[in-house]
């Protein structure tokens, strides 16, 4: 699933429009979500995107490892309008802290660094791209994704020689619309490298499967879980054994369980 | 393709820096205050990041040479190692580093003469003083990026007490070739059967091409030496082994080897662990380990049996006094 953050409605729509995403019944921030795509709109200022993006985080179910990314304008000193740029370095100007995320991916945009301000900056004094949400969007994502699924795309919408002024909703439509078929592309290419890191769903059935039919206490489950995957690893297409799954106790099983394992000799792939 | 070089500002105008850029004149450039900003922090996934790793240079401040642990050496007076590379070209399944690093990116350290500086304090005239190489990666296989053999052999070439180890799968022996051969300093090239190449160590050379590197430095009039570590267990693995020695060891006349080791797989319990979450599908982890002591490995009757098996093959081929063995941790 992928996980969008814009600050403005403007920002967002041509990204609602291309992942055809309905409006949800959210309070707090205007939520949108779709087959495989959620979209939440947070307001302008790093506040405000690490807020948004913990709702929305909560709203879709608390992923774990999931493909976040943070759209929008950006200032930058020599760019022009309109030219895209993804960020390999993100800076909070205020708290010096900095991220890097990994684009482990060849990616349809060049790249560059993005510091986030608290306030409207026009000097254009940073080498880099400059927004306001970025850091906030960064901070809080990194807490539930891997740094590798986690990005910020941003357009420059001025530059020197068109200093800020806040631009028209059709204006910035027309400078993202044009990314999104190669956003959703990238996006993808990350949710397909992300399930690399899925538990396999043979494990989740028979986890499933077995916790719902016997009570099994917390570390039951863990132990549980690392047997399965074990098993799993060695039998990609076998249940295991009913002499196993039909103990009579959790503690049982997962003993049954774990002697056949261990009277496994190692394995080669 | 290196497609990000993260770099420590301090370090930007070191000429070694300059000289990887003239060389990568592609990749983006990415500064960073120290390694440990990109490298270190806890969400990031190493095996994603192998799939497309990136280069980060940064100056090694302390530790930069250490004690190697008492069980290692191949008869030295005193043994040492250290790291100039962090991570490795390669993905070798069973490989710790995987376990204990978060990032696959690879850190080089680029002030090569630090790392000469601590080891000028180390070595005693008389003594031969052991300086083990690629401890967290593989010596030799970024060679063209790093020139770190290159770099370090003048040095190693006026200090006759001071035997240097470059340890590896890979096949960059042009370094070496290129200049006379030094008699202390010893290739040692890392060897499991066929069968476990191919199951196991992604993008490593084949074993043909390896001897055949290994051959040919030798013939060069360079030391060359066999590590046979990690012993794997696998059905038919004594006469995987058997072969693997009789491949190399016909082919190369026993005074040209400097020394073989082996030694079974162990592994840190929490590296492992970490192994396992990020391949949960692998068989390899899956059967016929144990958890011995803070140690993961074979049950040490499987270990000992195999583990006996491999040196008395060995010593049909060299001298016993050529041989070592190398048992990461205590227990026996
Ligand atoms: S060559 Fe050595 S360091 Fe590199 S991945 Fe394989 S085992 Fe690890």
């Amino acid at each position: 699933m992928i996980h969008i953050v814009t600050a403005f409605d403007a920002e967002a729509r041509p990204l609602i429009d291309h992942f055809r995403l309905r409006r949800q019944a959210d309070h707090g921030f205007p939520v949108y979500a779709g087959d495989d795509a959620w979209l939440v709109v947070s307001g302008p200022g790093k506040v405000n995107a690490a807020a948004a993006t913990a709702h929305l985080h909560g709203r879709a179910g608390l992923p774990w490892d999931n493909t976040w990314i943070n759209v929008g304008i950006a200032g930058h000193a020599e760019l022009s309008q309109g030219e895209p740029r993804i960020a390999h370095k993100v800076t909070d100007e205020t708290s010096g802290k900095s991220w890097y995320p990994a684009l482990i991916t060849r990616t349809p945009w060049n790249s560059a660094p993005l510091v986030t301000v608290d306030r409207e900056d026009n000097s254009y004094a940073s080498d880099g791209l400059v927004d306001m949400e970025a850091a906030g969007f960064m901070e809080t994502a990194l807490r539930f994704s891997s740094s590798e699924l986690v990005h910020a795309l941003k357009v420059v919408s001025d530059n020197r020689a068109n200093p800020a002024r806040i631009p028209g909703p059709s204006q910035v439509k027309s400078w993202l619309a044009p990314h999104a078929e190669a956003l959703e592309k990238f996006c993808r290419t990350l949710e397909r490298l992300a399930m690399l890191l899925e538990t396999p769903a043979g494990v989740t059935q028979q986890y499933e499967r077995l916790t719902a039919a016997m009570h099994f206490t917390v570390s039951q489950q863990n132990r549980l879980q690392q047997l399965l995957q074990r098993w799993q690893a060695l039998n990609p297409d076998m249940q295991i054994p009913a002499p196993v799954s039909e103990q009579a106790t959790a503690q049982a099983l997962l003993d049954a369980l774990q002697e056949r394992l261990d009277a496994l000799p190692p394995v080669l792939p | 393709m290196i497609p990000y070089i993260y770099i420590e500002r301090e370090i930007r105008d070191h000429p070694r820096v300059e000289a990887i850029l003239l060389r990568h004149q592609r990749a983006t450039v990415v500064e960073c205050e120290r390694y440990g900003e990109v490298f270190n922090p806890k969400a990031q996934n190493f095996r994603l990041q192998k799939q497309r790793p990136a280069l980060i240079l940064a100056k090694k401040h302390k530790n930069l040479v250490q004690q190697a642990p008492a069980s290692y050496g191949v008869g030295g007076d005193s043994n040492y190692y250290f790291s100039h590379m962090l991570n490795c070209l390669y993905d070798c399944r069973y490989c710790f580093l995987q376990g204990m690093y978060r990032s696959a990116n690879y850190v080089l350290f680029v002030n090569y003469e630090d790392f000469l500086t601590a080891m000028d304090t180390l070595v005693l005239p008389g003594r031969q003083t052991w300086f083990f190489s690629g401890y967290d990666g593989d010596s030799l296989a970024l060679e063209p990026v790093t020139d770190f053999a290159a770099s370090m052999l003048p040095w190693f070439e006026q200090h006759p007490d001071a035997w240097l180890e470059l340890r590896t799968k890979s096949t960059q022996i042009g370094a070496l070739l290129q200049r006379s051969p030094l008699a202390n300093v010893v290739t040692a090239f890392s060897f499991t059967p066929e069968a476990v190449w191919k199951a196991t160590e992604h993008r490593v050379p084949s074993v043909e091409r390896r001897a055949g590197a290994m051959l040919q430095l030798a013939r060069a009039g360079w030391p060359v030496a066999l590590r046979i570590d990690p012993l794997i267990w696998h059905k038919d693995y004594q006469k995987h082994y058997r072969q693997l020695f009789r491949t190399l060891l016909e082919a190369l006349p026993p005074d040209l080897i400097h020394s073989v080791t082996t030694g079974p797989f162990r592994m840190p319990q929490p590296f492992f662990r970490n192994m396992e979450r990020l391949y949960p599908e692998e068989p390899l982890f899956a059967a016929g380990l144990e958890t011995r002591g803070k140690m993961v490995s074979y049950p040490l009757e499987r270990e000992r049996e195999m583990v006996d098996f491999c040196l008395q093959e060995l010593a049909k081929y060299l001298p016993e006094e050529k041989i070592y063995m190398n048992l990461p941790e205590n227990d026996s």
